[in-house]
């Protein structure tokens, strides 16, 4: 399936798109991204990240179109 | 969503006539509304060579396509002319009330053109269309105008008002329209045009309904979006002074990545408004500093944190929302202990303001910029040509273009608030030194010379 990902430039992942979209296995978890994405510290970040613009545990599964954005001022020069 | 009415009101200020012609559907599916439909209009009605401040012109006031649709953040209203500034296109937008107020009247746009023998107002309320004597509020700032016609006028229903100041009275070429006390469509000079037909305001108070195709539709959307927006907030942890260290970042950075402005730009509006950006511009060196030739290393800390915008929402004792907005970024902010309290409020200053009275002019001092800010609003003046005009002008007096008698005695160096303000004030009056720099800085080079055009900051005026 397919998700949207609004990765901050400090979290630049090979695995989206140009227009930022991720394949991910059905029934993946907002943890099975972090993985897939190589984000550092999970932990840490899941709390300037948003699924749908809702807050998200790590043991959240995504379904297809969901919206993962990461809270970030910085978009880079 | 056919949101808009298929009509403009055309007034001839020279004969005091009024037309209300249909527009063509084709013309929106062309152009849509607002600077689209101006473009049109404008085009079609403007005759080639004529002179921006002459009878030819033609002033609009537009409101946007989707304005009143219930849809939202679409309640700005457009300015369209020829532009005397530049000489082309010209045109200004403006957030606030005035925009529905356009479109409650039956209209699209009201366009002027013509010069009036005298000083005049438009009212539109639900009796008709009416130019009024302006003699009582012509030569009175835009804040006293307003409070006096929205009273005269206070009838079921609260009237929106548009209206110059005194800068565009006197036709500089760096003076706006202002409504709801304080928001300004600056750019381009249209104030002036507005001044030049001595047409001193426009008071909107009809209540027709704006027609949108399919309600629910549109009712959805916003419902959806605004669900979003109120979701949306900051980390907890983030503090004005953070800010800096951010920009620090952004400057390093090699990459752009697009960002989801609904978790990044809407909640810093909700918190900051676009002030947001103005320490954090000086650090990533987006900001310009020193009339565009200096850097974070003039302008450096012990500058740039007075401008921090937690010290700029500290003042604010009141936010509000334009029409149709739901992020509320504006605010009044309380500046009665600033300036022996010649001034009770002003509103929040946005990000080109604070910039343009900021770092351009090596300015530290924020009360400064609060009390300039409401100068400028009250005399409708755009503050950000105004801001480069001073910073062109100081950098003359550095370099002895200007001398001390030029300046009527005034020391234009860097950060000096007293000079600064005392020649903000000599601008909207059109007062000594004041006249030379009232049309911005392309007029000016032209009065002071030819030397002075490295120092003009400009595109075309």
């Amino acid at each position: 399936m397919q998700i949207i990902v609004y990765l901050p430039p400090y979290l630049k992942s090979s695995h989206a798109d140009e227009r930022g979209f991720v394949t991910i296995e059905e029934g993946a978890t907002l943890k099975d991204l972090f993985e897939l994405l190589g984000v550092p510290f999970p932990l840490g970040t899941v709390h300037l990240c948003r699924v749908n613009y809702e807050k998200a545990k790590l043991n959240r599964t995504l379904n297809e179109r969901d919206m993962v954005s990461f809270f970030s001022l910085i978009s880079g020069e | 969503m056919k949101g808009y009415t298929g009509k403009v009101l055309f007034i001839d200020l020279s004969k005091g006539s009024l037309e209300e012609k249909q527009i063509p559907d084709e013309v929106y599916e062309q152009f849509l509304s607002g600077v689209g439909l101006g473009v049109y209009i404008l085009y079609n009605h403007i005759p080639t060579g004529a002179d921006p401040l002459g009878p030819d012109n033609m002033l609009g006031f537009v409101s946007g396509l989707l304005t009143g649709t219930g849809s939202l953040v679409t309640g700005r209203w457009m300015a369209v002319c020829k532009s005397p500034l530049t000489g082309g296109w010209g045109d200004a937008n403006c957030g606030g009330t005035f925009s529905p107020a356009i479109k409650q009247c039956g209209y699209d746009g009201i366009f002027f053109k013509g010069i009036s023998e005298k000083p005049i107002y438009l009212l539109i309320d639900d009796d008709g269309i009416k130019l009024e004597d302006a003699a009582a509020v012509w030569g009175r700032d835009t804040v006293e105008t307003e409070n006096y016609l929205e009273e005269k006028h206070r009838g079921k229903k609260k009237p929106a008002v548009a209206v110059i100041g005194l800068a565009a009275e006197k036709l500089s070429l760096i003076s706006g329209i202002c409504n709801d006390r304080g928001r300004i469509a600056a750019r381009s000079g249209c104030g002036a045009v507005v001044g030049s037909k001595k047409l001193k305001a426009v008071v909107l108070c009809s209540s027709r309904i704006i027609e949108c195709v399919d309600r629910e539709q549109m009712r959805s959307l916003s419902k959806d979006y605004a669900t979003k927006v109120k979701k949306t907030k900051l980390p907890g942890f983030l503090s004005g002074g953070m800010l800096p260290l951010i920009g620090k970042m952004m400057g390093k950075m090699k990459v752009m990545v697009a960002l989801d402005g609904m978790m990044t730009l809407i909640p810093t509006l909700k918190k900051w408004g676009n002030p947001m950006s103005n320490s954090l511009g000086v650090t990533s060196g987006d900001l310009p500093i020193k009339n565009w030739g200096g850097s974070v290393i003039d302008y450096n800390r012990s500058h740039y944190k007075h401008l921090n915008p937690d010290l700029i929402t500290r003042r604010e004792f009141k936010s509000y929302s334009c029409y149709s907005c739901i992020i509320g970024c504006g605010g009044i902010c309380k500046i009665d202990d600033i300036a022996d309290g010649v001034f009770a409020e002003t509103h929040k200053p946005e990000y080109e303001t604070c910039v343009s009275f900021g770092g351009l002019l090596m300015n530290k001092d924020l009360e400064s910029i609060f009390y300039i800010i409401e100068l400028l609003n009250r005399a409708g003046m755009d503050s950000i040509s105004a801001g480069n005009t001073v910073a062109y002008a100081i950098e003359c007096y550095e370099n002895s273009l200007l001398s001390k008698d030029d300046t009527d005695g005034l020391e234009l160096t860097w950060g000096n608030t007293r000079a600064i303000t005392e020649l903000i004030q000599k601008m909207i009056t059109r007062d000594g030194i004041g006249n030379l720099l009232a049309d911005g800085v392309r007029a000016a080079v032209q009065r002071i010379g030819p030397n002075s055009a490295r120092y003009a900051m400009h595109t075309g005026g």
